[in-house]
């Protein structure tokens, strides 16, 4: 059933994600998407594997949901918040939305601890809450790096 | 959870894993320009994306079908392994465009590579790179090859069709 459910809550991801104006092209979003899962596998097997601090079930069907988040759940509401801080909104508007999806990705995790396919051992909620401010701000500074990557260089002579 | 130790050494492997990265970056820095900065960007990142998906679902329990470099946990010259892959990625994307290959013999360019792939992937696993288990080898990852780069043609086109298009 935890496949299922994390796939219905993809899926609304996906719906919310193709929806809502990004304000980025579509090789910014493939760059963002690859760094965001880069650094969601290597913290999710870095606190697991070697620190045990969250392990993850070793349960096949739990594993394909827990790839679901891991691949589709976080990087897609990463870069919506990494898209909307960069965007043309007021900045009132940009952090309440940010402040939202911050708020599912704490959920998310919330919701992977009730199906069973992590678990807090030394981590709490505060612990994830700052890694998804971190991620997001570091996230939102890459992609106003990369949209501005090809408007600098050398003068061609 | 059980880890598995190979070796514990500065040896063969991460010798190999960080000549092979400086031969990638000093081939990538040579070929002459061809992509707009952003473009080779995520060609090169596609490759290392496509390393850490596989090395991180395939290598972990429930399946755990190989280790890589001296044990199961993750080490920093995991993470260069990872790396490694952007180079070669960014050569299969500037070899197909540079060749202009047609649609049609796409199929060829992928197999080609397959081929390349798997060899290179027996040279790594000799080096102690890979370190298979539960049955995994050489061919699975032959499918899998075939499967990726035909993903990458894919992303190819949609790069050069949509790459500039915002959402």
């Amino acid at each position: 059933m935890s496949l299922a459910i994390i796939a219905l809550v993809a899926w609304l991801v996906m719906i919310v994600f193709v929806l809502v104006p990004k304000w980025l092209t579509l090789t910014d979003i493939f760059f963002l998407y690859f760094i965001v899962g880069i650094m969601t596998v290597s913290l999710f097997t870095l606190l697991d594997v070697n620190l045990h601090w969250v392990p993850v079930t070793r349960k096949v069907e739990k594993s394909l949901a827990l790839d679901l988040c891991r691949f589709i759940i976080i990087p897609l509401l990463v870069i919506m918040a990494a898209g909307i801080l960069n965007s043309p909104l007021r900045a009132g508007w940009r952090w309440t939305i940010g402040l939202v999806i911050l708020v599912i990705l704490v959920a998310d995790d919330w919701m992977m601890i009730r199906l069973a396919l992590i678990d807090f051992r030394q981590w709490t909620f505060l612990n994830s809450f700052l890694m998804y401010v971190v991620f997001i701000m570091v996230m939102a500074w890459i992609a106003r790096w990369f949209v501005r990557l090809d408007r600098g260089g050398l003068r061609q002579p | 959870m059980k880890i598995n130790h190979y070796d514990n050494h500065f040896n063969a492997n991460e010798w190999f894993v960080i000549i092979s990265i400086v031969v990638g970056i000093l081939v990538v820095l040579m070929l002459p320009k061809r992509f707009p900065k952003k473009t080779s960007a995520i060609y090169l990142l596609c490759g290392v994306f496509i390393g850490f998906f596989f090395d991180h679902t395939l290598s972990v329990l429930p399946v755990s079908f190989y280790d890589l470099n001296d044990s199961s946990r993750v080490e920093l010259t995991d993470f260069l392994s990872h790396v490694m892959y952007g180079p070669y990625s960014y050569i299969f994307f500037y070899l197909y465009d540079r060749f202009k290959i047609k649609p049609r013999f796409s199929l060829v360019y992928i197999l080609a590579w397959a081929f390349i792939s798997a060899g290179l992937e027996k040279l790594f696993s000799h080096f102690g790179v890979f370190h298979y288990r539960h049955g995994y080898n050489l061919y699975f990852s032959f499918i899998i090859y075939l499967f990726v780069q035909s993903m990458w043609v894919a992303f190819y086109y949609v790069i050069e069709t949509y790459g500039e298009r915002k959402f």
